[in-house]
């Protein structure tokens, strides 16, 4: 019983943060970018404490909901 | 020929005598009235400082002004001379500055624009020295203007010139 | 993200001399390395944590020297060699005795770094406790099972990268940060609709009252004209008063016409730049001599054209004939297209050539002038209405009170044009809510209604950013369940694996290990519940660290031994022991279970103690630099004698 795709978020991670979406209602678009940055956190890709990508990822991830909602 | 401009807060300051004038005046009369102080104290200012609007209303001399278009040059040729500190006799200098400021249809771009700012400094002086509020009408207008640019002329610099 | 350890450096510390690189390329998946007691393994294994960790940046200076060696060297060095991900990595510290102090530098990539410095996916690693958990020791199971310890919970936390969902969290808690700083909020919000409200419904009233206002000056105007006819008539009946008034209103229109034919006098000679002003006129005059003396080569050069289109020949020679005329004229024009001379004779010609008022009267006389005109009309004026006040003074009571009502009238007429002016008005920049500026009060609805969209935006941002958060916090909490649910499971079924028939069991992990109905174990039970643990939880995650562990198996029964040696190979990446020579059941029954991806070192000092080992060694072997034996193979690190040295 191992992990998931190499580099990226755990498979237990990843099925959490979708039951958790789900329930609170959250669009399906703004789930994937979620997990999308959760992915590129996890493996190293982002450093969400610093950098104007993850502040333009996160502006993106928030305000994705009104086109869909 | 570029844009001439008025200072928005000029031209409300000018609304009551426009629209209540006995004479049938031109938006281009408060305007040239302006720079006629602006070129006797020697006075620019640009027309957009401090956030200021100021709208373009003509392109070209309206009548009667477009036949003395080149007297109105020269006075701001020669405001511009002494602001500059030039000689009239210094050709290269003289030629600099008129070359700036007109072409061969007249005033250029920076020429109308030369004589925008001399509107909007004159407008300033104009206020400092008018007593009270914007005037109701010409006749109340008039004759205060007057003195004033009289005024203007002796007490300014090119006093020793004019 | 894979680790793995491929080599160690150790000189000048208080250990053996070491240079070792594993593996031909790769690490193999199990290194033994056998050392004497004595011979420096603690040593290796706080530095090698050092590295991984930098927790030697705080060391003090007692601590440093605890790794100086007995013969007081001046300076040490401990590299640690890895994998990262396949490319190369090493971490080194330099030991500096003299000034007690330690510096790292860091080898990954491109070039050296002068200090400690991981790469990000491994940095978020570096902490001391988690280090820990795979560069261990005797002590890391028992502190596993102990309830004042939460590594248990830390560790999961890093391998299943909650702490990923956390610095989201924070990220987007930061961002909300930004956008809110200074910008209203949910009451801020409600306030400005209300204000909103209360504008819009202010230049409603007002605009109502605009109306009115203006219904009424059109009934006062009317009123106003039709009392105005009614009262003439009455006062008509006054012997004089038609012709008086009528001399009185022709002499107010004299004054008015005179008045306005004097204002477009004026205007018409502001109009005129010669007439303006004597000092404007002697301006252009001496702007226009000074220009003459420049001579400018227009006027010359036209001179000389003109001359010469009137010569008989033409300065080349030949005759001037009316088409060489024309010629001459026409180049003349395209030659002279000088703009400047262009324009500057244009200027003399026109102050020359205009016509001027020779009377040109001063400004503040014409100013005088235009008062007195002023003055002349309104007095016309003031004796036209007295006329008409005293003939309805001396006129029958109806024109009195006609008289009354038209005075009145014109009072409320002067004041509704003043209202309503003050009403329609542009606005000045001292306006405010108090103001009656209907224009005023238009922008200040268009802003309000800005600032309500804006803030409702934000509002709307918040709900959105608290539901991403709540998300983030759930999804951790739940993960951690399902985590520790997950892990008690395998960990079970590997305990039965290790301990079969004790029973023993785990009932929970968090925050430390739980035995199911248990108070304490023994150390070999610990060993073994604590490997469960490890290899069970080093096996989850999407990153690979090695282990290394110092006598791995010791407090191990044989059984335990066999068991861990069987469950070794299918589950950790990388293992490297340093082990003594009372663990060799373990290490050969590893062996048998990999045997191509197994290497055996054996390490010991050249010194009087060592002797008996140096005596076995195969004919020719050599110590290396700094007086250390290192020998690979399997062969002499199984039958290696050390009767007489460390412990047993």
């Amino acid at each position: 019983m191992t992990a998931s795709q190499p580099g990226g978020l755990e498979a237990i991670v990843r099925s959490c943060i979708k039951l958790a979406a789900t329930e609170k209602g959250i669009p399906d678009d703004v789930t994937v970018r979620l997990l999308k940055l959760a992915d590129d956190v996890a493996s190293g890709d982002l450093d969400p404490s610093s950098g104007t990508e993850t502040q333009r990822r996160i502006e993106l991830l928030i305000k994705g909901y009104g086109a869909s909602s | 020929m570029a844009d001439f401009r008025i200072r928005s807060d000029c031209r409300a300051w000018f609304r009551r005598v426009l629209s209540s004038s006995e004479l049938r005046l031109l938006l281009f009369d408060p305007y040239y009235l302006c720079f006629l102080i602006g070129v006797a104290a020697g006075r620019k200012s640009s027309p957009t400082e401090g956030g200021t609007e100021a709208t373009a209303f003509v392109d070209a001399f309206p009548r009667p002004y477009d036949q003395q278009q080149r007297l109105l040059l020269g006075l701001m040729l020669a405001a511009e001379l002494r602001r500059a500190g030039v000689d009239v006799t210094d050709r290269a200098s003289v030629n600099d500055i008129v070359n700036s400021l007109a072409g061969v249809g007249g005033l250029n771009a920076a020429g109308v624009a030369t004589m925008n700012e001399y509107a909007s400094g004159g407008y300033d002086v104009l206020i400092t020295r008018y007593e009270g509020e914007a005037p109701w009408n010409l006749e109340e207008f008039m004759p205060r203007y007057l003195r004033i640019l009289d005024e203007v002329i002796s007490q300014s610099e090119l006093a020793g010139q004019w | 993200m894979k680790l793995q350890l491929t080599g160690l450096k150790a000189a000048g510390l208080r250990s053996a001399e070491l240079d070792l690189r594993f593996g031909e390329g790769s690490a193999p998946k199990f290194t033994f390395i056998q050392m004497p007691n004595g011979t420096g393994k603690t040593t290796i294994a706080e530095c090698l944590r050092a590295a991984l960790s930098g927790e030697a940046l705080s060391w003090g200076a007692e601590r440093v020297r605890s790794f100086q060696r007995a013969s007081g060297s001046d300076a040490g060095l401990f590299e640690a060699r890895f994998s990262l991900d396949g490319s190369p990595m090493t971490i080194g510290m330099k030991f500096d005795f003299t000034a007690e102090s330690i510096s790292y530098y860091t080898t990954f990539g491109r070039g050296r770094l002068p200090k400690f410095s991981l790469p990000p996916v491994l940095a978020r690693f570096a902490d001391p406790g988690f280090v820990r958990l795979y560069i261990f020791d005797a002590e890391l199971p028992q502190e596993l099972l102990q309830g004042s310890s939460d590594r248990a919970e830390r560790a999961i936390d890093a391998f299943y990268q909650l702490y990923v969902l956390e610095e989201i969290s924070n990220a987007i808690e930061h961002y909300w940060e930004g956008q809110v700083q200074g910008a209203s909020t949910q009451q801020g919000l409600a306030r400005n609709r209300n204000k909103l409200a209360d504008v819009k419904e202010k230049k409603r009233r007002l605009e109502r009252a605009l109306e009115r206002d203006q219904t009424e000056l059109r009934s006062v105007e009317e009123d106003l004209e039709t009392k105005s006819a009614k009262l003439d008539d009455h006062l008509g009946q006054v012997e004089q008063y038609r012709h008086q008034k009528a001399i009185l209103e022709a002499q107010l229109k004299t004054a008015s016409d005179e008045l306005v034919a004097a204002l477009a006098d004026a205007l018409g000679r502001l109009r005129r730049p010669l007439d303006v002003h004597l000092g404007f006129r002697s301006a252009l005059d001496s702007l226009t001599a000074g220009l003459d003396s420049l001579k400018l080569p227009e006027a010359t050069s036209r001179e000389f054209f003109r001359d010469l289109a009137e010569q008989k020949h033409c300065i080349c020679g030949s005759p001037m004939t009316s088409s060489a005329r024309e010629h001459i004229t026409r180049a003349a024009e395209y030659l002279l297209a000088d703009d400047t001379a262009g324009v500057v004779n244009a200027l003399k010609n026109d102050a020359r050539s205009f016509q001027r008022d020779d009377t040109c009267p001063g400004l503040t006389l014409v100013a005088n002038d235009l008062a007195a005109q002023i003055r002349k009309r309104d007095v016309a004026r003031h004796d036209l209405e007295l006329l008409v006040s005293d003939t309805s003074e001396k006129a029958d009571k109806a024109a009195k009170s006609l008289k009354e009502a038209v005075d009145d009238l014109t009072l409320s007429q002067s004041s509704l044009v003043s209202r309503i002016s003050a009403l329609t008005r542009d606005p000045s920049p001292d306006d405010d809510e108090n103001t009656t500026c209907i224009k005023w009060l238009g922008l200040e609805v268009r802003r309000l209604e800005l600032i309500v969209a804006e803030a409702a935006r934000l509002v709307e941002l918040r709900e959105h950013k608290d539901e991403l958060r709540d998300v983030l916090t759930s999804s951790a909490r739940r993960a951690r369940e399902e985590a520790r649910r997950e892990l008690v499971k395998a960990m079970n079924e590997r305990l039965a694996i290790l301990l079969p028939g004790e029973g023993l069991t785990v009932a929970d992990i968090r925050p430390y290990l739980k035995l199911e109905g248990r108070e304490g174990v023994n150390l070999g039970a610990m060993l073994s519940i604590g490997y469960s643990f490890l290899t069970t939880l080093f096996e989850r995650g999407n990153h690979e660290f090695p282990f290394v562990v110092d006598a791995p198996t010791m407090g191990l029964d044989g059984l335990a031994r066999e068991a861990l040696a069987n469950i070794l190979p299918l589950t950790a990446s990388q293992f490297v022991g340093f082990v003594l020579d009372n663990e060799r059941d373990f290490t050969r029954r590893v062996r048998e279970n990999v045997r191509d991806s197994c290497e055996f070192y054996t390490v010991f000092s050249d010194s009087s103690r060592n002797r008996p080992l140096a005596d076995q060694l195969p004919p020719g072997a050599e110590a290396g630099d700094g007086g250390t034996y290192v020998i690979r193979g399997f062969d002499f690190f199984d039958q290696v004698m050390w009767t007489k040295n460390g412990e047993r």
